[in-house]
């Protein structure tokens, strides 16, 4: 359906439905890994199921609002009469089922389907009420603790001193167990964050919630005061990670449709193409005063800072592809009956967000590969010597033009023996003979290798790695396995940062145009022919002492030898990819300019070496160099 | 509601495409491939040379920004190469939103070809790929091979 057929109010309703969801989802996973407040968690939590069930009441969805009125009433019971589920870990599963339905919810309404009746997740709202009935918490009758953050009016400056008087002042009534930034009479460098995230304490005190706001009502610094009721044990360090994302998610956001900003960008990519055709105009280039130079040097500035802005709207953090993660091995953990634990790095990491909607398919996948069939069973793990805890590590940072994630668990590994046998079975491979140590693992990404017979509720389902290999090609990416036998197995997937415009040098080699991205470059020089040593047909360029070797891209590409052209100088371009080095001999050295990066159509098989293509100035196709894969050879 | 009537009118839509073929020519032979495959008909454009593809693969065009593989019919059809002339044209198609042009000789009408019309071909010849056709019609006397766009313009071996 055309896009602007849509119903502008129902798309509103499901973007902001959504990110209910998905802040709720993130509420319970916190507080299973314990990094969130029970009792701060259900006032979040009811928030957001009183504001999901308002709006598609207001929407007409009954069967939406109804199930979060439900669930609303067991939220207030628990933060009314301080009733508790006999089994928070249950409770939690349970919880995670219900926000499953409303996502199959919410899409079904965007995808213009009939959404499900209430009754569907009946069984699981009773099962969750029934746990409240059976478990009534005492209620403890002594003096009560509170976490507050304070955010202060903005040009005071010395917020530490000032955190500090408050401090000060607030001893004579309550009393203050701990304070964040705790160095705020020392440390000047304080004032920044408590401007930045507020000033933290921590109380006890026999006085009321609203007593206590009162006590700070004498500072006329003092902005807003955000005041929670905590249990006993509560730290306020943990909670405060709660408390951040709360700040985040009232940031200054405003929602587009990612329609607009893609065709920003394209036609941002439009505007850099023509502008590197004024650039290259006859008049500008032979330009005598120069002063049409210096305005196309300014614009290009503008162009470049306009590009980046356009670019980095589409950038999300990976954090909510990683919760899901996490998600399906909490879930999975419970039900297989293997204790897991995830260790989370990087997920501030961005990506273009078309590139993360393909990818959390593929990444959940190789999690449950890793839960399911690497990570042994407890018994198992214990008679290895290991803990009886597996792990599962999920990374992600920036590489360069690239953002490398990467899925680890210290199972069992990969079973070479058993790999090849499978690939023998089905036809894969006609003989064990001929394959090299390191082709063997890549046996896996063959399609047809997966099996059903190993069915579990997880995975064996005929999807194989084949299918995920496949995903993260389509967006440009690679995956790469590694594993040892009773250490564990680690995926890598690396992706290109964004369908993006990177600078690029474009090359003459025999009248085809290619570009060599310029961060690959790190010099370029004339060649003598008697710098080109050739042994056995192989072509060696001695430089400064060293030698590199020749990568012809017109054999390669064309099947014609470069050399065999007998000029008596080339020109030859050292690139590396940080690890290795080698020189392409080119004819010329066209220009040096922004190139907006093309995919090749998904139809054609894949060329190594190439890594997309690009439009020039005159309309013409130019490729674009892959230089790892020119230098894997 | 109005989704309702949008999405009937799609099958309406859908409904008069159905029996409606693309008919080409390549040497003497008339071919035909479904309607609801093609997006437009243009003349020859610059084609880049990719490396390592198929044969029949010529390689690719810039139709107005959108980057498109082209596919040479007649030599997807295993006849003998011939060189290009002003009549030759490139029929854009689109298949589960991947774009190709294949490359014909001329592209002649569009005619309705019911179901019924179609007799299959017969078993094996050498130098036939089955697998692409349908069979063949007969067309106010004129016989149509009948084209089936997917195998004809999807690769053997999907590299996606």
């Amino acid at each position: 359906m055309n896009e602007a057929q849509k119903d502008p109010m129902l798309e509103i309703f499901v973007s902001e439905a959504k990110e209910i969801v998905s802040s709720l989802e993130r509420i319970f996973i916190e507080l299973k890994e314990g990094n969130r407040n029970f009792d701060v968690a259900v006032v979040e939590a009811l928030r957001f199921f009183h504001t999901l069930k308002g709006s598609s009441a207001m929407m007409g969805f009954e069967d939406i609002s109804k199930v979060c009125h439900r669930v609303e009433d067991i939220f207030v019971c628990m933060r009314d009469e301080g009733k508790l589920p006999t089994s928070l870990d249950t409770f939690i599963l349970e919880m995670l089922k219900l926000i499953d339905f409303l996502t199959i919810q919410i899409n079904r309404i965007e995808n213009s389907q009939q959404i499900l009746p209430a009754e569907n997740i009946e069984e699981v709202l009773e099962k969750v009420e029934m746990s409240l009935a059976e478990n009534d918490k005492v209620q403890a009758e002594s003096e009560k603790r509170y976490h507050i953050r304070l955010l202060f009016e903005e040009g005071w400056e010395m917020e530490n001193l000032r955190a500090f008087l408050i401090v000060q002042n607030l001893k004579q009534y309550v009393k203050v167990l701990e304070y964040l930034p705790s160095d705020v009479e020392s440390n000047m460098a304080s004032s920044e964050k408590i401007k930045k995230e507020g000033f933290f304490i921590s109380i006890e005190t026999l006085l009321k919630k609203e007593d206590v706001v009162k006590l700070f009502e004498s500072f006329a610094w003092v902005r807003d005061v955000r005041i929670e009721e905590v249990s006993e044990k509560a730290s306020l360090t943990k909670e405060i990670s709660s408390w951040q994302n709360a700040i985040h998610s009232t940031n200054k956001l405003i929602n587009v449709n990612i329609e607009k900003v893609d065709k920003l960008i394209d036609l941002i990519g439009e505007v850099v193409i023509t502008f590197s055709m004024i650039v290259q105009h006859q008049r500008i280039k032979t330009d005598e005063n120069g002063s049409f130079k210096n305005l196309t040097l300014q614009m290009s500035k503008l162009i470049r800072e306009l590009q980046e802005v356009a670019m980095s709207m589409r950038m999300l953090p990976l954090s909510s592809t990683f919760q899901r993660l996490k998600r399906t091995i909490i879930e999975m953990s419970a039900k297989l009956q293997k204790p897991v634990d995830v260790h989370i790095t990087g997920e501030e990491t961005e990506l273009d967000k078309v590139l993360i909607e393909h990818l959390t398919d593929p990444l959940i996948h190789i999690v449950r590969n890793a839960v399911d069939h690497g990570i042994e069973d407890k018994e198992e793990r214990l008679k290895k010597g290991k803990g009886a805890t597996g792990n599962v590590y999920i990374s992600a940072k920036n590489s360069g033009s690239e953002v490398v994630i990467s899925i680890e668990d210290d199972g069992r590994g990969l079973n070479k023996e058993k790999i090849l046998q499978r690939a023998l079975e089905r036809g894969l491979i006609t003989s064990t003979d001929d394959i090299e140590e390191d082709e063997i693992l890549e046996l896996i990404f063959q399609p047809g290798f997966s099996t059903k017979e190993e069915a579990t509720e997880y995975s064996g389902r005929g999807v194989g790695l084949d299918i995920v290999k496949n995903s993260v090609q389509k967006i440009g990416g690679r995956i790469f396995v590694e594993s040892e036998k009773d250490r564990g197995t680690r995926f890598t997937v690396r992706i290109p940062l964004t369908l993006a415009i990177i600078d690029g040098m474009l090359i003459d080699v025999d009248g085809n145009v290619f570009v060599v991205p310029l961060s690959s470059i790190v010099e370029t020089f004339k060649l003598e022919k008697q710098q080109i040593v050739l042994e056995n047909e192989i072509p060696f360029v001695y430089r400064r002492g060293i030698c590199f070797s020749v990568i012809d891209l017109n054999k390669m590409f064309y099947g014609k030898d470069m050399l065999a052209k007998g000029r008596p100088f080339y020109l030859g371009i050292l690139v590396t990819n940080g690890e290795k080095n080698g020189v392409l001999l080119v004819d010329n050295m066209i220009s040096q300019q922004q190139i907006v990066i093309k995919t090749l159509p998904a139809i054609l098989k894949q060329v190594r070496g190439i890594s997309g293509c690009t439009l020039l100035g005159s309309g013409n196709i130019a490729f674009i160099l892959d230089i790892d894969a020119l230098l894997e050879r | 509601m109005q989704e309702e009537l949008l999405s009937s009118k799609v099958d309406e839509f859908e409904e008069a495409m159905k029996d409606m073929y693309l008919i080409f020519k390549v040497d003497d032979q008339f071919y035909g491939i479904e309607i609801k495959y093609v997006i437009e008909i243009i003349g020859l454009l610059p084609i880049t040379y990719v490396p390592n593809q198929e044969e029949y693969v010529k390689g690719i065009i810039n139709l107005r920004g959108k980057i498109i593989p082209v596919i040479d019919a007649r030599m997807r059809l295993l006849k003998p190469q011939k060189e290009y002339n002003e009549r030759t044209c490139v029929i854009v198609t689109s298949i589960d939103d991947f774009l190709a042009g294949i490359i014909v000789d001329h592209v002649s009408e569009v005619a309705v070809i019911n179901k019924d019309q179609i007799s299959p071909l017969p078993q094996t010849y050498e130098k036939i790929d089955e697998r692409f056709f349908r069979g063949v019609a007969n067309l106010n006397e004129r016989l149509v091979l009948v084209l089936d766009c997917e195998t004809f313009v999807k690769p053997d071996r999907i590299n996606l």
